[in-house]
């Protein structure tokens, strides 16, 4: 029987800056001549952009619902890309993983536990990071097919209720650094081993 | 400190809206939920019922299981291409019943109209239980969780069931629950997994105080027999059972003047 592999979890924001951490951390964890770890990355189930697609003219989700849709795709991952490749001996990196959707949860209100029952089917992961965030004036706006959180916001703004995103944003931002704070991840341009913290 | 802005702002005005919630529950519409397993009956019931609500001079809309515009469409063509495991089936029954207690549901109730649901999350509790997931879990997948004033439970055999099912059409995968059982048969594998269904429905039919109609009597007798229990029904107080989930949904809803 292989080694069970490493799960590894990469959180942020999403879209170029989570892309690049990803390149970075694969980079970082590769061993030997052995192939970098795959990465598997949100809505490999293809339901948001299936709603994505579907969506015009339908009011948007409340967060505790795009949650649950979180939820339905992680099932998705574990069972299709995340477990096989553990039970095969491979590293995964899961970007994003837990924290994203705790810390958008944590953001738009919701209570810890429920966040934390809600995703208890889910393995803890053995190590934790999270992108460097992109800062000042962006490039493009950023659009809902570049990150789950984007992905949420826009929905947020196509719902009746009084979602302020640029808060949000910051509470999940405010969510990460405080995981940092605790030693319970480590931003990827900061790391200098490939020893994975947290889990 | 760590800022975490929405968990702030519900602390702050949770009190203004519990007391806006005990303002509104004269004037509140019920929450009349039929459950039971395929070929019950309760959806000819829940028409009649419906019918009958209206000609006495209520607002009345129905709400159907896993019927939203938004997810409805996500969830069948998994369904179509038999793609969804257990988790992935409840979670996503779940988003869609979610979606609709945020936009048809607790609105309706809001502004006074009766809602019938043609299954509720008891529906949910039943199959995916009888599917094998815990149902502590499902609790909490389904929290903060909104009670309803009244809740018809069809009670059939798994042998009436079956044999109302099989006289119209072939069960779909997911209703024959070929997909935990790996029963070849729709018919048989049915049978199967509708007597686990049933054997979970009638276990929350003693936790949640269901209703329960006998649904091997006649359409009109079990119409009546609703009608006279419907007249009786004595009010579930929101500010007692749900205010959890109704401070969910109004923490950010415009109807709040805070």
């Amino acid at each position: 029987m292989a080694n069970q592999g490493q799960l590894i979890a990469l959180e942020g924001t999403g879209g170029a800056a989570l892309v690049q951490a990803s390149k970075r951390l694969q980079r970082q964890l590769r061993q030997g001549r052995k192939p970098a770890p795959p990465v598997c990355t949100w809505d490999a189930s293809g339901i948001f952009h299936e709603i994505r697609e579907g969506a015009r003219g339908i009011p948007g989700a409340s967060p505790r619902t795009l949650l649950l849709l979180y939820a339905a795709d992680l099932a998705f991952r574990l069972r299709w890309q995340i477990r096989p490749a553990l039970e095969s001996g491979i590293t995964v990196i899961a970007a994003p993983y837990l924290e994203t959707a705790i810390g958008f949860g944590r953001a738009a209100g919701l209570s810890s536990s429920w966040l934390k029952d809600l995703l208890s089917f889910a393995p803890a992961p053995s190590g934790c990071y999270r992108s460097l965030e992109i800062t000042g004036p962006a490039s493009k706006m950023p659009k809902a097919a570049d990150s789950y959180l984007e992905f949420c916001f826009q929905q947020l703004r196509n719902t009746e209720g009084r979602w302020n995103t640029d808060e949000i944003r910051a509470g999940f931002l405010a969510h990460l650094a405080g995981l940092e704070n605790k030693g319970k991840c480590v931003t990827v341009a900061a790391v200098k081993s490939t020893k994975p913290v947290g889990g | 400190m760590t800022l975490i802005p929405g968990f702030e702002r519900r602390r702050r005005i949770s009190k203004q809206i519990a007391s806006l919630i005990r303002k509104r529950e004269e004037h509140r519409g019920l929450l009349i939920a039929f459950e039971g397993p395929d070929g019950s009956g309760k959806t000819t019931q829940r028409k009649l019922f419906k019918q009958w609500l209206h000609s006495e001079g209520h607002q009345v809309t129905t709400t159907k299981w896993n019927s939203s515009a938004l997810i409805k469409p996500v969830t069948k063509a998994r369904k179509q291409v038999r793609a969804l495991s257990a988790e992935e089936f409840c979670l996503l029954h779940a988003s869609d019943f979610r979606y609709r207690m945020d936009s048809e549901i607790l609105p309706a109730l809001w502004d006074g109209t009766t809602v019938v649901a043609d299954r509720y999350l008891f529906t949910a509790l039943a199959r995916d239980a009888a599917r094998g997931l815990e149902l502590d879990w499902l609790l909490k997948v389904y929290s903060p969780l909104f009670w309803p004033d009244l809740v018809f439970y069809f009670s059939v055999t798994p042998e009436t069931s079956s044999q109302r099912i099989a006289a119209d059409r072939d069960p779909s995968y997911y209703e024959a629950g070929q997909d935990i059982t790996q029963i070849e048969n729709p018919l048989q594998s049915y049978r199967t997994f509708i007597t686990r269904v049933i054997a979970e429905y009638e276990a929350l039919a003693g936790i949640f105080k269901f209703v329960t109609i006998d649904a091997e009597q006649s359409v009109y007798d079990q119409h009546r027999l609703i009608r006279s229990i419907f007249e009786k029904v004595e009010r579930r107080s929101w500010a007692e059972w749900n205010q959890e989930a109704l401070v969910d949904w109004l923490v950010q809803h415009p109807r709040l003047a805070v």
